[in-house]
């Protein structure tokens, strides 16, 4: 039959009235339309987007927003966050600037008084002339570059670890992650610990000249001269690459073919705790067997401490690499927010769960690595930078890891300066984060108090 | 109902008896094995000469003997008091052991996560910042001053603890104060620990001298070789007070795995021995970090080795722990006690963390289920 046969057999039953609507709801829903008390948006066929060609089923803002990642604002405080991140990241750069030039030192030793205001604005003009000169090239900035570029490598590595941070409590799905739980920051610490210890070739600056060092750095083969220059960062590097592989290797094996999450933190921590340990046995035996210099680099990497990069050349071997992985997790931001889903959801979108994990884990290694194997070990900035600003912005990834770096930034500049003021800490750069980081998240949660504190959503 | 309960595990299978049976005869040979080393130096005495030294004591002991004077007691066995100490000191490390163990499954089954450990709370490194304030207070004497060192280390842990309580309180808006959240709590203890852990390395690091340094490491990683009677009084009362109570409640624990509907309808106070049973394992790794040094490893560690063997049912866990915990650190005891390190024998802690990752990884390997993936 065609359909025009059809077509006539269905008329010559029915007439040419259309079939009877009797369902009581859809004359309710058709009168309510009519009378437009009703919008047409809320028919049912208003949800394939298209149908209504004449109407659009959302509004284009609304289309903006309607990503299957996107949150409920709950406990948010902003809609959009775009104009915060930049303004922030505007400001990184220039608190940067102003923090490097201001005097450090509150307390005049002559007089044991702190120094009074004149001091301050002729110290801060001396210090500002000074970089001046330096900048346009005019004379050495008697020192204050040193500074300058310091704070420089204090705000990347902030921004890093924060990063990092950021990355590790997503991919974990757990608020008490950060880069140190799966032992990434130890094992960094480890590995370059393993080189000044035992490999590092100690050129004694009394006794060789400039010359004679050149001379003895071109006869060196290939993989000499990589360690002499480079060394440090190699077993850094080495350290946590074999402690992140393990560690995945493992999870693998006890999720048989696939990436558990639960064995990842179990190892993660076991591994961490091997790693102190074994740094804090290796200390151990260079305060009683060792030279003064080992103890004291030994320390200093177990404690952080920003005074091995002064040159332009140390920030941006450090800025460099950090800048690039950076930009990485930024560009797989929506990947990280549909991990923070469950697995099953993000395997729906097409997102393969156990190699985006392994490859975030990766990534925050190789960042951890660059910053630990110049700075030492920094340990509080991952885990509360987040946490921090996961109640300004929000948990979505996308506002989260700009917020984290330009935090972490901040917060370890501030931090750095604070500790040069006074020389407090004698230098340890990672007892000041933790001490003032923890003091300030506590204040903060105490003023500020919510009931869904740690957690992840 | 709770996992594995109905089901046989390696205890009930007949052909796994084996492992019951062959981890208390390790247990046992390893410990008397590990009876025969020094304790000063290191070497190794014949065992017949180990047991005329006991012989020896317990005749002191018999009320009606003649009492022998240092030197006579020397000239008799020329190694009386290494022996006894390092019985001293191998009884004590298996109790500590049996103490970690247990108070880690405690804490794994009242928190309901499975890397719980009773480090979270901050409380192990209150004992090390009162272990820190004791050495600088005393100097070199606090060598002396055990007692008084002890007891700065379990003031500064309560009041630790009881900072993160009141931190926790603190934190919870007013209409929900009534019941604190245990994430908040594990959050700030977080915190907590980790700021006085730096303050702690910070000191050590920075501040101390090297007497000061070298006691502190004593202290607080290997094992003081005084082993006053206050250890034994401090052993003995958490076994008596924490480990025998939380033996007798096993059942009551083994419900708090349940949901709190579930635990409170077989009428057991969830609350209330939540909180009892985390006080009673916080006590417990007080004490064995007291005498034994921070080794978070087996609080970590043992619950899982053990749950993988003798399944999560607690009242199995309980005895599984107690063995297995107790092995370990005999074990790491024996091997540390021969190796040189820095004119001192290998300090514990890091020599478990060493020997417990291999073993763990293995375990995961011959395992036959698989982990949970999400």
């Amino acid at each position: 039959m065609t359909i025009e046969e059809k077509k006539q057999r269905t008329q010559a039953h029915y007439g040419n009235n259309p079939a009877p609507n009797n369902s009581k709801r859809r004359n309710r829903r058709r009168e309510l339309i009519e009378n437009g008390g009703l919008s047409k948006q809320t028919q049912p066929n208003d949800f394939v987007p298209g149908y209504n060609a004449s109407e659009p089923a959302m509004t284009r803002k609304a289309q903006r927003k309607d990503t299957v990642l996107c949150f409920e604002d709950d406990g948010v405080a902003r809609k959009s966050n775009s104009g915060l991140i930049g303004i922030c990241a505007i400001i990184v750069p220039c608190f940067v600037l102003l923090v490097s030039m201001l005097p450090t030192g509150v307390f005049d030793m002559s007089s044991m008084t702190f120094h009074d205001f004149a001091w301050w604005r002729e110290t801060l003009l001396e210090n500002v002339s000074a970089f001046a000169n330096y900048v346009t090239g005019i004379s050495d900035g008697n020192g204050i570059e040193f500074v300058f570029w310091r704070y420089c490598t204090a705000a990347v590595a902030g921004a890093g670890l924060a990063a990092c941070g950021a990355v590790s409590q997503g991919t974990l799905k757990n608020y008490l992650a950060s880069p140190s739980t799966l032992g990434i920051v130890s094992g960094a610490t480890l590995g370059a610990v393993l080189y000044v210890v035992f490999f590092e070739f100690s050129t004694d600056a009394s006794f060789v000249t400039a010359t004679e060092y050149q001379a003895r750095l071109s006869a060196m083969s290939s993989i000499e001269y990589a360690l002499a220059t480079a060394g440090r960062q190699l077993f850094s590097f080495a350290g946590c690459f074999i402690v992140v592989v393990f560690v995945l290797g493992v999870s693998y094996l006890a999720g048989r073919g696939k990436l558990s999450k639960i064995a990842l933190i179990v190892i993660g921590q076991i591994v961490a705790m091997v790693t102190a340990a074994v740094v804090s046995l290796i200390r151990y035996w260079v305060t009683y067997e060792g030279t003064e210099e080992q103890l004291r680099l030994v320390t200093q990497l177990s404690n952080g401490v920003f005074s091995n990069t002064i040159t332009p050349i140390d920030f941006a071997t450090v800025a460099v690499p950090v800048c690039v992985c950076l930009l990485l997790f930024l560009i797989s931001a929506r990947r990280m927010n549909a991990l923070s889903f469950s697995d099953e959801e993000a395997r729906s979108m097409g997102m393969s769960v156990s190699r985006a994990r392994a490859v975030s884990m990766l990534l925050c290694a190789l960042t951890t690595a660059i910053i630990v194997s110049f700075c030492g070990a920094i340990g509080f900035v991952g885990f509360m930078v987040p946490h921090f600003m996961r109640r300004i912005v929000g948990a979505d990834f996308k506002w989260l890891l700009p917020a984290s770096m330009v935090g972490g930034a901040l917060f370890l500049v501030f931090v750095y300066f604070v500790m040069l003021l006074g020389n407090f800490f004698n230098g340890a750069l990672g007892a000041a984060c933790t001490v003032v980081g923890a003091l300030v998240f506590v204040i903060v949660l105490v003023l500020q108090r919510r009931s869904g504190n740690a957690a992840w959503n | 109902m709770q996992h594995g309960t109905n089901e046989l595990y390696a205890s009930d299978r007949k052909e796994k008896r084996k492992i019951c049976c062959f981890l208390v005869a390790a247990l046992f040979v390893v410990f008397a094995a590990s009876l025969c080393v020094g304790v000063d130096a290191i070497e190794i005495y014949p065992p017949t000469e180990v047991l005329h030294c006991y012989g020896l004591a317990i005749e002191q002991m018999i009320p009606g003997s003649l009492p022998l004077s240092n030197t006579d007691l020397l000239a008799r066995e020329p190694h009386y008091y290494q022996v006894l100490t390092r019985l001293s000191i191998n009884l004590a490390t298996c109790i500590c052991g049996a103490l970690l163990a247990v108070s880690g499954s405690v804490y794994q089954l009242a928190f309901r996560n499975p890397v719980a450990a009773p480090t979270m709370l901050g409380v192990s490194n209150g004992v090390r910042l009162g272990l820190m304030i004791a050495v600088l207070q005393f100097d070199v004497l606090a060598g002396q001053f055990v007692s008084r060192a002890y007891a700065y280390a379990a003031i500064s842990a309560l009041l630790t603890l009881g900072l993160v309580f009141v931190l926790a309180y603190l934190i919870t808006p007013k209409e929900r104060r009534a019941s604190v959240s245990v994430v908040d709590m594990l959050l700030l203890g977080t915190i907590v620990s980790s700021m006085i852990g730096a303050a702690v390395t910070y000191v050590q690091d920075y501040v101390m001298t090297e007497d000061q340094y070298n006691l502190f490491w004593n202290l607080s990683e290997t094992m003081s070789a005084d082993q006053s009677t206050l250890t034994w009084i401090l052993l003995l009362a958490a076994c008596a007070v924490a480990l025998f109570p939380l033996f007798v409640c096993r059942f009551g624990i083994n419900a708090l795995s349940l949901s709190d509907d579930d635990a409170k309808m077989l009428g057991i106070k969830t609350g209330s021995l939540r909180l009892v049973t985390i006080v009673l394992s916080t006590f417990m790794m007080i004490v064995a970090q007291l005498v034994v040094g921070t080794i978070s490893m087996v609080c970590l560690v043992v619950p899982h080795v053990s749950r993988m063997l003798f399944g999560a049912d607690f009242r199995r866990q309980i005895a599984a722990n107690v063995f297995i915990g107790a092995l370990l650190l005999v074990i790491c005891r024996f091997a540390c006690s021969l190796i040189p390190f820095a004119g001192q024998t290998l300090p514990l802690g890091p020599a478990v963390s060493v020997v417990v990752l291999p073993a763990f990884v293995w375990l995961v390997a011959l395992q036959q289920r698989r982990w949970a993936v999400e």
